[in-house]
């Protein structure tokens, strides 16, 4: 039958809220490269920063995501190595977050920046991480080997045969994943979702 | 004495789909399809090669939503309704193609093949095909392994992550110890999405290895010693290991893979979609709608559209010369690695979606059968070895963190992070925050409580699968994938309601245990802060 909607059981009509009352940002990692990021921000929350801003005789100037590096650090709002910022604008409750810094941890707040510069947070999220694309420079005494050695077997491992350094394997890899892993197949269950054949040609996503 | 080991894992998983209301419904042919092309040949070979004393070793992760449905009588009777209509298909094809050579003979081998299914599924089995994995590890031949509970993508649980994480795999450790009697060894994390620190919870719930992926392992934390070709234990001591890309690329790649042969069965040209629609009616979806019925007379042929019917014999013969072609690869490939691994052999770790044998490709089966019994007759360089062998023979290895990663498209989370389906984390991270603080705050519940908050737990669940963001992002199907999201947001949003105002309607709780019946021993505490 119909395979839109089964016949629900519920009384009445659900519709998944704009928002759960809440004052928060969430982050999560996408990939050693991006975040991403949603919020939802009370009215009452940031009614409260703009008079305080008000209060202190400033004036609101712009909405943003401020994006902290905290590698290696316990962040208390002010002690980051680095931030940038994202304008926000428009209606936006979630963002994608170009960090471009695999193994870092990151912090983000959003918040509203003032005239003279000032910025006051409104939320500030979970931290997380990117994780390193590479590999460790931390050698294991027990099982070391020497460097080369190294680089034959992750060759070996990635099916393009004994690399030459750090970089080529990286490269060889990111292109590796890319290519080989660019298959929809690779999911699991992943035949039972194909487009009716009419709309694929063989073998484009075997 | 071998040189080598190599390790054929099968992750086998679908989302659960049962629709009681619906005599017929599009997407529980998913299972139906699944059970004739892929799990009952996959019994059929290797109970062959049991009965042939052919010694071999496989690793098959079954998901709890699959056990589930396999286990479950409605959807049971449902698919000998719908073997029994393929087989009847399959009679008047016999029929149709009187006198037009290779398709009569497709025709017969069909008529054959469900005919057989239907032997596996009913006279062996007592519909039950769980009980055919069952005795295979109880033999010793299989090691079967469990999943999370719904195949929820653990890396972007961010929101009570430990919480989250735990109901996921306790729920799947549960069920497999009530099916298989025994705690599960390993444990396949959907997707291989794998987030460091998650192995704690693995080690809380007694299990023993997991897989990542090839760059899990590469850029993990030291620096690997035996790149992917050996476990390594995470500090929590649960092993990890890594995905072989070599053996990945031979079966998965669209140009080079081993099912894109000419002489392969044609995936796209199923009489569903090629015949005559008054004709094929009564055996396509029941609004009307084509869909796959599982006979397909071409071969693959070539790149155009020019398709020949399709000829098993010579299909056969090139899964054989495949398999060959992969075991001497293996050989190959052992060889070179002999040199690079001190005092241990190589394990080389081959994992797939079991769903591709068979049901994407439809020789995979085959090829499988010619494997297992080359490298047990024509060689002596590999061994079978699964992964709970392979722990066993050494007492030492190395200690590592792997990386964050999946096998999912780029290596992380995009596939289950983009624009089609990032709106659905905000409301999946503030279900488990409210399970949580329900679970928390109604400690030993009874009666309905008790009902309304377990099956809070099975819908929260159910709204984690990784399958809904999976379709939305890639398939048909959208819609569905939609409507069960909303579906399960809906009834937990409900219950919760109700657990927090204490006013229960029980015939409301009752719909909602009687449409989403899996896990019928689950414990919403497993929540509890």
């Amino acid at each position: 039958m119909s395979n839109d909607a089964a016949k629900g059981v519920s009384k009445k009509e659900f519709h998944f809220p704009a928002g759960y009352g809440d004052n928060r940002i969430v982050a999560l990692t996408r990939d050693p490269w991006w975040l991403f990021t949603y919020w939802e921000i009370r009215k009452d929350k940031e009614d409260d920063t703009v008079k305080k801003i008000g209060d202190a005789g400033e004036g609101a100037e712009k909405w943003v995501l401020r994006v902290y590096d905290v590698t290696g650090i316990n962040f208390n709002g002010r002690n980051a190595v680095s931030y940038f910022d994202i304008e926000l604008k428009g209606l936006a409750s979630n963002w994608y977050v170009n960090v471009n810094s695999p193994d870092r941890a990151w912090v983000i707040e959003i918040g509203i920046v003032t005239k003279k510069g000032g910025f006051y947070a409104l939320a500030r999220s979970n931290t997380v991480r990117t994780p390193r694309f590479g590999i460790s420079d931390q050698l294991d005494a027990e099982w070391m080997i020497p460097e080369d050695e190294y680089w034959k077997m992750f060759g070996l491992s990635g099916g393009f045969g004994p690399g030459e350094g750090s970089l080529e394997v990286r490269e060889a890899f990111k292109k590796r994943l890319e290519e080989q892993m660019s298959s929809e197949r690779i999911s699991s269950a992943a035949s039972f979702y194909r487009k009716p054949p009419e709309k694929r040609e063989r073998n484009s996503g075997s | 004495m071998p040189k080598g080991y190599l390790s054929i894992v099968l992750h086998a998983h679908l989302p659960f789909v049962r629709h009681p209301e619906h005599e017929n419904f599009l997407e529980e042919n998913w299972l139906f399809e699944a059970i004739t092309e892929t799990y009952i040949p996959l019994i059929k070979v290797f109970n062959g090669l049991v009965n042939d004393n052919v010694k071999f070793r496989i690793t098959m992760s079954l998901s709890p939503t699959l056990i589930s449905m396999l286990m479950d009588d409605h959807l049971q009777h449902k698919y000998l309704k719908h073997l029994d209509m393929l087989i009847e298909l399959a009679k008047k094809e016999i029929v149709r193609t009187k006198g037009q050579g290779q398709f009569n003979n497709l025709a017969h081998m069909y008529h054959d093949d469900f005919l057989e299914a239907r032997r596996i599924f009913v006279d062996e089995n007592h519909m039950n095909l769980v009980t055919a994995f069952k005795k295979l590890q109880d033999a010793g031949r299989l090691e079967v392994i469990t999943c999370c509970a719904t195949h929820g993508y653990l890396p972007l649980m961010e929101v009570e992550r430990q919480a989250s994480v735990r109901a996921q795999v306790r729920t799947g450790v549960e069920l497999y110890e009530k099916v298989f009697g025994k705690k599960p060894l390993g444990i396949w994390l959907p997707e291989c999405g794998y987030n460091p620190g998650d192995e704690e919870i693995l080690k809380q719930e007694g299990i023993k290895y997991f897989f990542v992926d090839s760059h899990g392992i590469l850029f993990g934390t030291p620096r690997p010693r035996f790149g992917v070709f050996n476990p390594y234990l995470t500090k929590s001591g649960v092993a990890a290991l890594g995905r072989d890309l070599e053996t990945s690329k031979a079966v998965w790649s669209a140009v080079e893979g081993y099912p894109g042969d000419y002489n392969f069965r044609e995936f796209y040209r199923d009489i569903g979609f090629d015949l005559d629609y008054d004709y094929i009616k009564p055996y396509i979806n029941a609004d009307g709608v084509r869909i796959n019925t599982g006979i397909k007379y071409y071969k693959i042929t070539g790149t155009t559209d020019h398709k020949e019917p399709y000829v098993p014999e010579n299909a056969g013969a090139r899964a054989a010369e495949q398999a060959g072609n992969f075991m001497f690869n293996r050989e190959k490939q052992i060889e070179n690695l002999a040199a690079q691994m001190g005092d241990r052999l190589p394990l080389i770790v081959a994992p797939y979606d079991a769903e591709l044998f068979g049901h994407w490709w439809y020789e995979g089966p085959r090829w499988i059968d010619f494997l297992i019994r080359k490298i047990s007759y024509d060689q002596k360089n590999i061994e079978l070895a699964t992964p709970g062998d392979y722990l066993k023979k050494y007492k030492k290895f190395q200690v590592m963190t792997p990386s964050f990663s999946s096998w999912g498209y780029k290596g992380y989370s995009e596939v289950w992070l983009e624009g089609s389906n990032d709106w659905m984390y905000r409301h999946l991270h503030k279900m488990v925050e409210r399970m949580v603080e329900a679970a928390s705050s109604h400690r030993d519940a009874s009666g309905l409580m008790k009902r309304a908050l377990n099956q809070m737990a099975r819908e929260l669940l159910l709204a984690q699968s990784s399958d809904w963001a999976f379709i939305m992002k890639t398939g048909s199907h959208v819609n569905y994938a939609g409507a069960r999201f909303t579906e399960h947001s809906t009834h937990f949003s409900e219950l919760y309601e109700e657990v927090k105002t204490g006013t229960f309607d029980e015939e409301y709780i009752k719909q909602c245990e009687d449409k989403f019946n899996l896990f019928p021993d689950i414990d919403y505490s497993v929540y509890s802060s």
